[in-house]
């Protein structure tokens, strides 16, 4: 009878110990990389960050017309980038005061180019990956007329 | 004392204590900039939120071309927690029809306790003249 307790103490310390070691070599998730709702977040604040300053306003035949190139994705995640330049372009457009030109050879007035970055910071408790987002608005001749950024953590 | 009392007694003290972190404010005792108030109107129906996160004042003013309306809303935090909250401007036209955004979305927004925060949005586009802000408790 004394064995049995013992053995059914010993095997619920042992499975004890388990546990704890288990939880112990437990990582924590590594951060979800930037989805849909946080690409629209950040097109709505650049853009409306953008149409304040007032700049494609200073065209002599307004609307400007606007050439978008590439967001250049410089993180180490796969991201779809035409989700974010889409959004840009949609709230670009719907502000009326610029129309997207599609074809290179047509001149324009302006061109918007940007750039996605990203820090990692792992601490004991959580790992925190901040993801930066740049716009650059630049004239024919290439001169940055309106810099833009906006970042937030996961 | 019986321990039980001590917990009873000694744990809303230290979660009193460890609630107590505030914001301290200072700004110009005579403002040198004029803001344009907007009289509003609230819809209350969640009194804790609005505890946290109230309304102080809102004002506007062109930007842009000067076509664009920017909001600016004032939001005071009266308790001594920290407080997150998300937020949404919504858009109408002349004739009060809500104007569709590409991306309507909730903006998440954290505030100190005795904090004071300004948040703000521009109109999607010249022909948006009015404005409905949302506020909802994370």
């Amino acid at each position: 009878m004394k064995t049995k307790i013992k053995y059914g103490f010993l095997y619920s310390l042992i499975l004890l110990l388990t546990q704890l070691l288990w939880l112990g070599c437990a990582t924590t998730q590594p951060p979800p990389p930037p989805n849909t709702g946080d690409f629209s977040r950040v097109a709505t604040v650049l853009t409306q960050r953008l149409l304040e300053k007032g700049v494609l306003d200073k065209v002599s035949t307004p609307p400007a017309k606007l050439r978008f190139l590439t967001v250049v994705n410089n993180t180490t995640e796969h991201m779809d980038t035409s989700l974010f330049s889409n959004k840009i372009q949609l709230a670009l457009n719907e502000s009326g005061k610029v129309s997207i030109a599609l074809n290179p050879a047509m001149g324009v007035d302006y061109i918007l180019s940007g750039k996605i970055l990203s820090t990692y910071v792992r601490t004991s408790e959580s790992r925190n990956r901040t993801y930066t987002f740049q716009l650059t608005l630049t004239d024919p001749q290439g001169s940055a007329v309106w810099v833009g950024e906006e970042e937030f953590t996961k | 004392m019986k321990p039980t009392l001590y917990l009873y007694l000694g744990l809303p003290l230290v979660l009193g204590l460890t609630a107590c972190r505030t914001v301290n404010t200072t700004e110009r005792a005579s403002p040198t900039v004029t803001r344009q108030m907007v009289n509003d109107q609230r819809i209350i129906t969640d009194r804790s939120l609005d505890f946290g996160a109230r309304v102080v004042s809102v004002n506007q003013a062109s930007v842009g071309g000067g076509d664009l309306v920017k909001v600016q809303v004032e939001i005071q935090n009266n308790s001594r927690q920290h407080k997150r909250f998300n937020y949404k401007f919504e858009w109408f036209d002349q004739n009060a029809m809500l104007i569709q955004v590409p991306a309507p979305v909730w903006f998440p927004k954290e505030i100190e306790g005795r904090e004071t925060i300004d948040i703000s949005a521009v109109a999607p586009n010249p022909q948006a003249k009015d404005f409905r802000l949302k506020l909802i408790e994370k």
